[in-house]
């Protein structure tokens, strides 16, 4: 009987040692097509909306776009692509998503989550911003 | 007086069943909970907060998982790749996923020949997510680029991690 009790022991010593809980994380799904694959712009119905983000040198987001349109802040570009997509099927409008390329990734995830509230399903990522560059990017 | 504390010893017996009917249970909780498939992710890295995050669904394929941190490194093969200086190694090392994506994809085209996995092999496209699990002080750039790297080698469906709350 000792040994097994032993063994049984370590077993247990080893489990709780190397017990982690479990972390909720939840995702975002996006599709995004090879280059040249892309549906041309006079093909689709609704043309995609432009979203942009600005940030300064620390990364911190400095300014939100929904095409030339500057916004206050994400729960206005929920109000704002809400009101768009309360016209069409929200499912069918795409989002292009242009971001500085020094922004820090929550702010980028923020706008995302800001579209889903909207009910986007459709976002799509547009080439980066480069500092000094007004939304062009390689 | 010897004669009876020796008698009062033998007496007592320590029940050892209970003990170890719920040393057993413990273990066999901790089996359960167990997660093998948390290899992929790397604990360092802080995710965003995102409350209309999908809680996450079991997939078909194996996905490839990119751990990106506060830096910008990627954190692969027990390694920190910079996706700018070392991007020779990043392209090497998700080309080789990708021949295993493939083998994959071929086997359940094989079992199912009207599966995504069929008509994604047949465009040349790659079936399996990536998914992305970047620092909440990532850069955007690097993911970009990382992104576009994965989109060139064939990779079309993305899952972007995110914490549905702060734990």
């Amino acid at each position: 009987m000792t040994p097994m009790i032993d063994v049984v022991f370590q077993l247990l010593i080893f489990f709780l040692m190397t017990f982690k809980p479990i972390i909720h994380e939840g995702q975002f799904e996006v599709t995004i097509n090879p280059p040249g694959s892309a549906v041309p712009q006079e093909e689709l119905t609704i043309p995609p909306l432009l979203v942009q983000l600005a940030a300064d040198e620390s990364g911190r987001l400095v300014g939100i776009a929904l095409g030339n349109t500057p916004l206050e802040s994400m729960a206005e570009l929920t109000r704002e692509v809400r009101l768009i997509a309360s016209g069409v099927l929200a499912e069918e409008l795409e989002v292009e998503l242009r971001a500085d390329e020094r922004l820090r990734y929550e702010y980028l995830v923020a706008a995302i989550n800001a579209l889903t509230r909207a009910g986007i399903r459709n976002v799509n990522f547009g080439p980066v911003i480069r500092p000094g560059q007004g939304g062009e990017g390689d | 007086m010897v004669a009876r504390s020796e008698r009062q010893a033998a007496s007592v017996r320590l029940e050892m069943m209970p003990m170890i009917d719920v040393t057993f249970q413990l273990i066999a909780f901790f089996l359960f909970v167990l997660n093998f498939s948390r290899d992929a992710i790397d604990e360092r890295i802080r995710l965003p907060i995102a409350d209309q995050a999908r809680p996450v669904e079991t997939l078909t394929e194996e996905p490839l998982f990119l751990n990106i941190d506060r830096d910008g490194f990627l954190l692969a093969m027990g390694e920190r790749w910079h996706v700018q200086r070392d991007f020779a190694k990043i392209e090497a090392y998700l080309k080789r996923e990708a021949a295993y994506t493939r083998l994959e994809m071929a086997a359940t085209a094989r079992h199912d020949p009207t599966s995504e996995a069929a008509r994604a092999l047949k465009e040349g496209r790659l079936s399996a997510v990536v998914v992305l699990r970047a620092d909440r002080s990532t850069p955007y750039g690097p993911i970009w680029r990382l992104i576009n790297l994965c989109q060139r080698i064939g990779y079309y469906r993305f899952a972007l991690r995110a914490k549905e709350r702060e734990q």
